[in-house]
C-alpha cells in the first residue's frame, strides 16, 4: 500500500493520500492545502486520485478540494450533515466506501464539529479532528467534548492496539498508545460534563 | 509504502508477527534466534524499509547515518546504539526503552515513541518534526538546538531534560510533568504548555 503524508506548513493540517501497490485508484484524505510538491508526489508514485474523503468540512481540511477536483475527476465523499459546496456522496455510520481494491469504513465521532467521520481501511485509521495523538478534539460546549469521548470510547477504542491513527493534525499515533494515554479519555465520565469547552479542556499542565 | 504486517497466530494475540516468522516476538518459540537475526539485519543494512522487529534488543550497535522507513521496533530496548544522522519516518519506538543511545544530527519525523522510557540519551541538533512523544517518561537527556515543531509530549514525564534553544512551535505539553527542564532561548510562546 502506497501512504502519503502532506503536512501544510501554516495550521499543520495533515493530507493523506492512500493508494494500492498495484493498480492506480487512490484515495485522498482532507485536501486541506493541495500543493504541487504533493500532486509531484502522487504522479511519481503512478497513483490517481479517484475519491476525496472528508472527514469534516472545516475549511482547514477541504480547503484545496477545488484544485484537486480540477485536476481529477474524482468522487467526494462527506457526512449527510457536511456543508462543502460542490457535489459529493454523502456517508453515515458503518457506511463502506471503496476505492479501486480498497474498502473505508465510515465511523462516526461527533462533538468536534457534526458532520465529523472517521475512516478505517486495514490496519489505517484516519481520524480527522476528533480524535489526535494525546488530545480528543476541541469542542464548542461541554456536552459536545462528552459526546466525542463517548464515540472515541464506544468506537475506536474497541479496536485492535496496533492500529495506526492518522490524525488531521500532528503526528499518528496508536489506538494503543491513546488508551494508555490520552487523559481527555482517562477523565472521568462526570468531570468530562464539567469540562470547560475548547483548549481549556486538556488537563492543566504542571510546571515544577 | 506502508506494509501490511501479518497478525501473530498465536491465539488471542493482536500484535503482528515479527520478520521471518509468523508469531510476535513474545510469542515466538525460537526467541534467540530471532534477537541475533534482528540485530544482524540491524547490523547490515543501509537502508531499511517496512520490517517489523518489535521487541528487539539492541545493544552497543554503530547504525550512524542508516534510513528506517515504515518500520516497527514497538516495545523494544536500545542501549548504546548510535544513530547519528540517521533518517527516520514511520518509525514505531512506542513502548521501548532507550538508554544511553545517541541520535544527534538525525532526521526522525512520523514516528512515535509513544509511552517510551528514554533515559540519557542525545538528540542534539536534530530535525524532529511530528513525532509522538505521548506518554514519554525521558530522564536526563538532550535535545538542544532541535526543530521539535508539531511534536506531542501530552502527559510525559520530563526530569533533566536539555530542550535549549528548540524550536517548539505548535508542541503540546499538556499534562506533562516537568522537573528540570531548560527551556532557555526556545519559543515557549508559540508551544502549548
Amino acid at each position: 500500500m502506497h501512504l502519503i503524508a502532506c503536512c501544510a506548513k501554516t495550521g499543520f493540517a495533515n493530507t493523506y493520500v492512500v493508494g494500492p501497490d498495484t493498480g492506480t485508484e487512490a484515495a485522498l484524505i482532507d485536501p486541506g492545502h493541495f500543493p504541487a510538491s504533493l500532486l509531484a508526489r502522487i504522479e511519481n508514485a503512478g497513483l490517481a486520485i479517484a475519491a476525496v474523503l472528508l472527514t469534516h468540512a472545516h475549511r482547514a481540511h477541504r480547503g484545496g478540494l477545488e484544485t484537486v477536483l480540477s485536476v481529477y475527476r474524482a468522487h467526494v465523499y462527506a457526512h449527510a450533515a457536511a456543508s462543502i459546496g460542490v457535489p459529493c456522496r454523502r456517508v453515515r455510520h458503518g457506511d463502506e466506501v471503496v476505492v479501486g481494491a480498497r474498502a473505508f469504513e465510515v465511523i462516526e465521532l461527533p462533538g468536534h464539529a457534526g458532520d465529523c467521520v472517521a475512516f478505517r481501511t486495514g490496519d489505517l485509521l484516519f481520524t480527522g479532528d476528533a480524535l489526535l495523538a494525546g488530545a480528543a478534539g476541541n469542542t464548542p460546549t461541554a456536552a459536545a467534548h462528552a459526546t466525542l469521548v463517548a464515540a472515541i470510547r464506544e468506537r475506536i477504542l474497541c479496536l485492535p492496539d496496533r492500529l495506526t491513527i492518522l490524525p488531521g493534525h500532528g503526528p499518528p499515533t496508536t489506538v494503543g498508545t491513546e488508551r494508555a494515554f490520552n487523559p481527555a479519555l482517562h477523565r472521568r465520565a462526570a468531570d468530562a460534563d464539567q469540562a470547560p469547552a475548547g483548549r481549556q479542556s486538556a488537563a492543566r499542565h504542571r510546571l515544577r | 509504502m506502508v506494509a501490511s504486517f501479518p497478525p501473530c497466530r498465536h491465539p488471542g494475540c493482536t500484535a503482528y508477527a515479527v520478520y521471518r516468522r509468523d508469531r510476535c516476538a513474545a510469542h515466538c518459540p525460537d526467541r534467540t534466534a530471532f534477537q541475533a537475526e534482528a540485530a544482524a539485519l540491524l547490523a547490515r543494512s543501509q537502508r531499511l524499509r517496512d520490517v517489523n522487529l518489535s521487541g528487539v534488543q539492541c545493544r552497543d550497535l554503530d547504525l550512524r547515518g542508516r534510513e528506517l522507513i515504515g518500520c516497527r521496533f514497538s516495545g523494544s530496548a536500545w542501549c548504546n546504539v548510535c544513530l547519528d544522522g540517521a533518517r527516520l519516518r514511520h518509525v514505531y519506538l512506542d513502548f521501548s526503552r532507550v538508554r544511553s543511545c545517541s541520535l544527534r544530527g538525525a532526521a526522525i519525523s512520523l514516528s512515535l515513541f509513544a509511552g517510551a522510557e528514554i533515559s540519557d540519551s542525545r538528540f542534539d541538533g536534530s530535525d524532529l518534526p511530528r513525532n509522538n512523544f505521548v506518554g514519554v517518561r525521558c530522564t536526563d537527556c538532550s535535545f538542544r538546538g532541535s526543530d521539535l515543531s508539531s511534536c506531542r509530549f501530552i502527559g510525559a514525564r520530563l526530569q533533566r531534560v536539555d530542550l535549549q534553544d528548540c524550536d517548539l512551535y505548535h508542541v503540546h505539553f499538556t499534562a506533562s510533568v516537568m522537573t528540570g527542564v531548560d527551556l532557555r532561548y526556545c519559543n515557549t510562546g508559540e508551544a502549548h504548555l
